[in-house]
């Protein structure tokens, strides 16, 4: 059977645009998407995931040169620059990432430490986090290395990501001397984010103390919610590196351009312990920490 | 014969549809099902952290930690650090050091 030539000819170009179609796909698949720069919270593939464990943190930054500076002066941390990504390596664990975002002209910027929280399903967890009052940012995404993520805000506007990561979340380690220790949201409204936060991250159980509640999984704390009375600090997470002496790198602070907030002695419940901003301001804790001293008890 | 034809008409169609919409895309922007939309150019405010994950750039000529890159102008202007005045920070901070203490059940 034989075609009319009209057929032919529509035919003819339908398949040539396909073709064309299917050309501009293949550029467009091998170009990097948003967030392909990301490299994997682990190089060694667990496979398994912690529901409510923090897993990674980026520092969000307008001079990624003067985070360097500031942390491998203070840390003695070092960096690897994989594309437009930092990572940030603690002797040779690596510990988080540094992602530079460039500011608009005369705006009021400020460096942040930006969590990443291990999540079992990424999209009903947003679907979620809009009907409890919170918002999604970003996302949710897959990312080539890091895997499926959204950045999201709770109902006191603290940021934090939604992470499904990629190969598994990190072997779990007891931190060391200038790796995290520990990560805790400064909120107006406790009762509401220890719920919003507990019902996210699937805690099972959660400790409360003098305005603060220790959230737990599987026998280990993970986080913590602290209530403050300044709506300025209220809706932000600030991470803790574990320090020998948290007096002795206060100078070292003021030194490489960075602020003290809290110096030792300031902080009754933590005399040892010192609140700092970085050299672009990015809040962070300095604490000393006794593993064989300080026993969690879940 | 007619619907050899319009099936024809209709792969056309449907082909130059594809088509425009491939060609309309730059690869920045990317629109899920579910609405949102993940990414829309490259912006920087005080709510720190809000374009992430961040905009690949594989050509930044302004990051100074990246020699080999010709030099060019900087997108945004020169960085200049304005820390955001802020009031005395709360007391107590840090990680509880373990005590006993009351425990909340999980609802």
């Amino acid at each position: 059977m034989s075609l009319p030539n009209r057929s032919r000819i529509f035919r003819f170009i339908a398949i040539f645009l396909l073709l064309l179609l299917l050309a501009g796909c293949a550029t467009f698949s091998s170009s990097p998407r948003p967030g392909d720069l990301l490299q994997p919270v682990t190089t060694e593939a667990t496979g398994i995931w912690h529901s409510g464990r923090i897993v990674w943190l980026d520092l969000i930054t307008p001079d990624a040169a003067a985070a360097k500076k500031f942390y491998g002066g203070l840390f003695g941390w070092t960096f690897k620059t994989q594309d437009d990504y930092v990572v940030i390596s603690n002797g040779k664990r690596r510990i988080g990432g540094i992602i530079e975002i460039k500011p608009e002209e005369k705006s009021l910027v400020e460096a942040q430490w930006l969590a990443s929280m291990s999540v079992a399903d990424i999209d009903a967890a947003a679907v979620w986090v809009e009907k409890q009052g919170g918002k999604i940012l970003n996302g949710p995404v897959t990312m080539k290395q890091r895997g499926r993520g959204a950045l999201i805000s709770d109902p006191e506007g603290a940021r934090l990501v939604i992470l499904k990561a990629r190969d598994g979340d990190p072997p779990e380690r007891q931190p060391g001397i200038g790796d995290w220790l520990w990560l805790e949201d400064w909120t107006a409204d406790l009762d509401q984010t220890v719920e919003f936060y507990r019902k996210l991250g699937g805690y099972k159980k959660t400790i409360a103390g003098n305005d603060y509640v220790i959230l737990v999984n599987e026998g280990k704390w993970r986080a913590g919610i602290r209530k403050v009375q300044e709506k300025v600090f209220s809706g932000i997470w600030v991470p803790a590196v574990r320090v020998e002496d948290a007096g002795r790198l206060i100078a070292r602070v003021t030194a490489l351009g960075g602020r003290v907030l809290l110096a030792p002695g300031q902080s009754p419940d933590n005399p040892d312990t010192a609140l700092i901003t970085d050299s672009s301001g990015a809040l962070l804790i300095l604490q000393p920490w006794d593993f064989a001293a300080e026993e969690e008890k879940p | 014969m007619m619907k050899i034809r319009n099936f024809g008409l209709f792969l056309f169609l449907g082909g130059a549809f594809f088509l425009l919409a491939g060609c309309e895309s730059d690869g920045t922007h990317y629109v899920s099902t579910s609405h949102y939309s993940v990414y829309h150019g490259y912006h920087y405010r005080p709510g720190y952290g809000y374009y992430y994950p961040p905009p690949y750039y594989p050509d930044r000529p302004h990051r100074p930690d990246r020699p080999g890159k010709p030099p060019g102008k900087p997108p945004h202007g020169p960085v200049t650090i304005q820390p955001i005045p802020k009031p005395r920070p709360p007391a107590n901070i840090g990680r509880p050091r373990p005590r006993p203490a009351r425990r909340r059940r999980a609802r």
